[in-house]
């Protein structure tokens, strides 16, 4: 089968090409990635490689010859002998360079790359660019097929492909024989033309960011990033942002808590202990994990979890922490605070703030607690309600300090403590933080 | 649950439903019928509803045709497609005509059963397709079980619907396990989308369903692109609808038969595809189906005869490189 090599499109306003030289000569033997022949172009020199194997048949075009684009330059005979296994005519340019012939399908668009490469022997303008039509597959990083199929029975273009370029205004004959689309022509190499030529790079990131479709916008002439912005606002098109696994965790966490059968109970503990004993170190929240430990080792309701047909009594005291890293939220649980010093939450609260800024809580650090705590009172908020954490009992939503004390709001889970004991709990609560002696022993 | 089982649960639970729905064919009574799928029901419903018949095709069908202009739910078990043969003047002339005959006066509400195709070595007088004859007589409806949830649900609407249907098995079928969701809503008409695609539609029916399950993974690797298949079901009514959503996505469309390729049934859909679809096709629509050749009894002269998993992975592929994929 012959193989008509065409003078190929090198950019954008090229619309004809000088034939440099010949690197090769009728009766030599070619394979694919062979640089064929050097090609005048706006102001450099570049290489044009086959992408078929055979024997070359005959030169259309003297040295020195310029012609337009698409014209036909030389024939390649695919099927003589030995094609298939045809070996690199006897100078074997490519030999000069080795990254031409590992990747025939790279094009080198700017010569200073090409000065980069080791070719003592060329000029330094000469690039090295392929003399298949597939150039803007090419440039796009597709892969060549092999072409046409030895069963291909004419035709140069599919239906579809056919439909599409309509749609788009293309005449795929001349883009053919501007050597830009392969033949046959299929749907996608008319779609990646069409985008190719039509959208800027910006445009199409826009585009894909947005999950939108190029089929949007009127064919037939350009668009750009400012372009498609407007269409995004003037559509009031949202911007899709994949949920990440935290966040899933997340959302099917509170679709849980959401389920739960709950109540509130609000009220205000007295604020002048926390702030007589509060330091850098040891803030409010530390004092808050400890004073709701010691209450909740005097009421055994909190301490408890349910499960299918028991409910579970812990020993110590396990409390789950909100704590925000970005837009996401981390309860991390601090184990047995019973038995802790105000000193050693303190340095678990640094430990956690630095593992959740690297993002490096293991799934153990986020389990095992049955109460939670929301401190949102450095915000400056009055009150508010929380979503039980898990598998909690409870959890106690803290707002800021004000004149009448913090504000506690308790959100309880009904099926594992009743409105009475939740009400003790609060009262104990109260009286803890007024208790110096309470403090005074944490400090420790 | 087998697809043998699926299809006893759909003519058990009709059986016990209406009164009016006999089974008859050679063996379905004592024996339970040569592939167990009447299996037990004698038991159930006795002699007078499970009828066992003389070796005559043409007078099981025949009786049918009778039973059924009479009042009855006929249900004809036929051996084997190739049997079918001698029945086809009372299929042809009689099941598919007498409602166009009287003006609509007369229904038929029966349902003629066979498997087809080929099993392993019971060389070329038992081994034979008809859906494409039988899909190009007017007034059959034809159904075509490659799944066992469908098997189970199709069966039963053939038996209790008004129309005369032909209701195609598979020989290699019987013992394919499946799920049955009894509680589904399945529309017998309606085209089965067995796994989704984006790149090339491949249409097939029965056991080649499966083949091209098995060939699919080796496509999707080698064209580096996803298959859309499709079970037809309905071989007449054809469902086009999901054809064409599914063309239009993919643009390609292979149809993979196990019967012979000249005259076979699925140059219907690649014809349909070129008369209809033309401007949505981005590649030749091809057929992948058997040898013009009786099938073979040497097992490796059948398997050459008919596609295989690997031939249809082939095939695809090659087709698919040689047409922009």
């Amino acid at each position: 089968m012959d193989y008509k090599v065409v003078m190929p499109r090198l950019s954008d306003s090229m619309d004809e090409g000088m034939l440099v030289d010949w690197k090769i000569r009728p009766g030599d033997r070619v394979k694919n990635g062979d640089v064929i022949a050097e090609v005048e172009s706006d102001k450099a020199v570049m290489e044009i490689q086959t992408f078929k194997s055979g024997v070359v048949k005959s030169l259309l075009v003297d040295a020195g010859t310029v012609v337009p684009v698409g014209t036909g330059i030389a024939v390649i005979d695919t099927d003589a002998a030995g094609a298939a296994e045809a070996v690199p005519a006897e100078k074997a340019p490519e030999a000069q360079h080795p990254a031409a012939e590992t990747k025939p399908a790279e094009v080198k668009p700017a010569p200073q790359q090409a000065a980069d490469m080791p070719k003592p022997a060329e000029p330094p303008e000469t690039v090295t660019v392929p003399s298949s039509p597939d150039i803007i597959d090419i440039i796009l990083g597709k892969e060549i097929s092999e072409a046409i199929p030895s069963s291909f029975s004419g035709g140069s273009a599919s239906p579809r492909a056919r439909e599409a370029a309509a749609r788009y205004g293309l005449d795929i004959d001349a883009l053919q024989k501007e050597g830009v689309l392969p033949v046959p022509a299929h749907f996608d190499d008319i779609k990646r033309y069409y985008i190719r030529r039509y959208f800027t790079p910006k445009a199409l990131e826009l585009i894909a960011r947005y999950h939108l479709s190029t089929d949007l916008f009127e064919s037939g002439r350009k668009h750009d990033e400012a372009e498609v912005k407007r269409y995004i606002e003037t559509h009031e098109i949202p911007l899709p942002e994949p949920l990440d696994i935290a966040k899933r965790s997340m959302i099917a966490m509170l679709n849980e808590a959401a389920k739960k059968p709950v109540y509130h109970m609000s009220d205000t503990l007295d604020a002048r202990l926390f702030e007589r004993y509060e330091s850098k170190e040891a803030t409010v929240t530390v004092w808050l994990l400890r004073l709701f430990a010691e209450a909740m080792m005097r009421h055994r309701s909190f301490r408890m979890t349910l499960d299918t047909d028991t409910v579970q009594v812990w020993p110590n005291a396990d409390i789950s922490l909100a704590m925000a890293e970005g837009e996401l939220l981390y309860m991390p649980v601090f184990r047995s605070l019973n038995k802790k010093s105000v000193a050693e939450i303190a340095q678990e609260l640094q430990q956690y703030k630095s593992k959740l800024k690297a993002r490096r809580l293991s799934p153990d650090d986020l389990t095992g607690s049955t109460f939670g705590i929301s401190n949102l009172g450095m915000t400056g908020v009055a009150q508010f309600d929380a979503m039980i954490n898990k598998n909690d009992c409870a959890i106690a939503a803290i707002g800021a300090q004000a004149q009448a004390g913090i504000a506690v709001t308790l959100t309880v889970d009904h099926r594992i403590v009743n409105g009475y004991q939740a009400a003790l709990f609060m009262q104990e609560l109260k009286a803890l933080a007024v208790d110096e002696m309470f403090f005074k022993e944490a400090a420790k | 649950m087998l697809y043998r089982e699926a299809l006893n649960r759909a003519i058990d639970e009709t059986m016990a439903a209406d009164g009016t729905v006999v089974v008859l064919g050679e063996d379905v009574g004592l024996y339970g019928g040569s592939y167990r799928v009447t299996e037990g029901l004698v038991a159930k419903y006795g002699e007078e509803r499970l009828i066992d018949t003389p070796i005559a095709e043409l007078s099981i069908v025949g009786n049918a045709v009778g039973m059924a202009m009479a009042g009855l739910r006929p249900v004809a078990e036929i051996m084997t497609a190739n049997f079918s043969l001698l029945a086809f003047d009372q299929i042809i002339n009689h099941m598919a005509k007498y409602r166009y005959m009287s003006a609509g006066k007369i229904a038929l509400p029966m349902v003629v059963r066979f498997p087809q195709g080929v099993s392993r070595q019971l060389a070329a007088q038992h081994s034979e397709s008809y859906e494409q004859m039988l899909s190009a007589v007017p007034g059959l409806i034809v159904l075509a079980a490659g799944d066992v949830n469908y098997a189970y649900h199709a069966l039963k609407y053939a038996i209790m619907s008004d129309d005369p249907v032909v209701f195609i098995e598979h020989e290699l079928l019987y013992n394919k396990k499946g799920e049955v969701d009894f509680d589904a809503d399945i529309d017998p008409f309606k085209a089965r989308i067995v796994k989704e695609g984006s790149d090339i539609t491949i249409v097939s029916y029965l056991k080649m369903v499966d083949d091209v399950m098995e060939a699919v993974p080796q496509v999707e690797k080698e064209l580096g692109k996803t298959c859309e298949v499709v079970d037809l079901c309905s071989l007449n009514p054809v469902d086009y609808k999901t054809l064409e959503a599914s063309l239009k996505k993919t643009g390609r469309i292979v149809v993979v038969e196990e019967d012979h390729k000249t005259g076979g049934y699925g140059a219907q859909i690649t014809s349909w595809a070129a008369e209809e679809m033309f401007y949505s096709l981005d590649a030749p629509p091809i057929r992948i189906a058997g040898e013009d050749v009786p099938i073979p009894y040497n097992r490796t002269l059948e398997l050459a005869a008919i596609p295989t998993p690997e031939k249809i992975a082939k095939r695809i592929a090659e087709w698919g490189k040689t047409n922009g994929l």
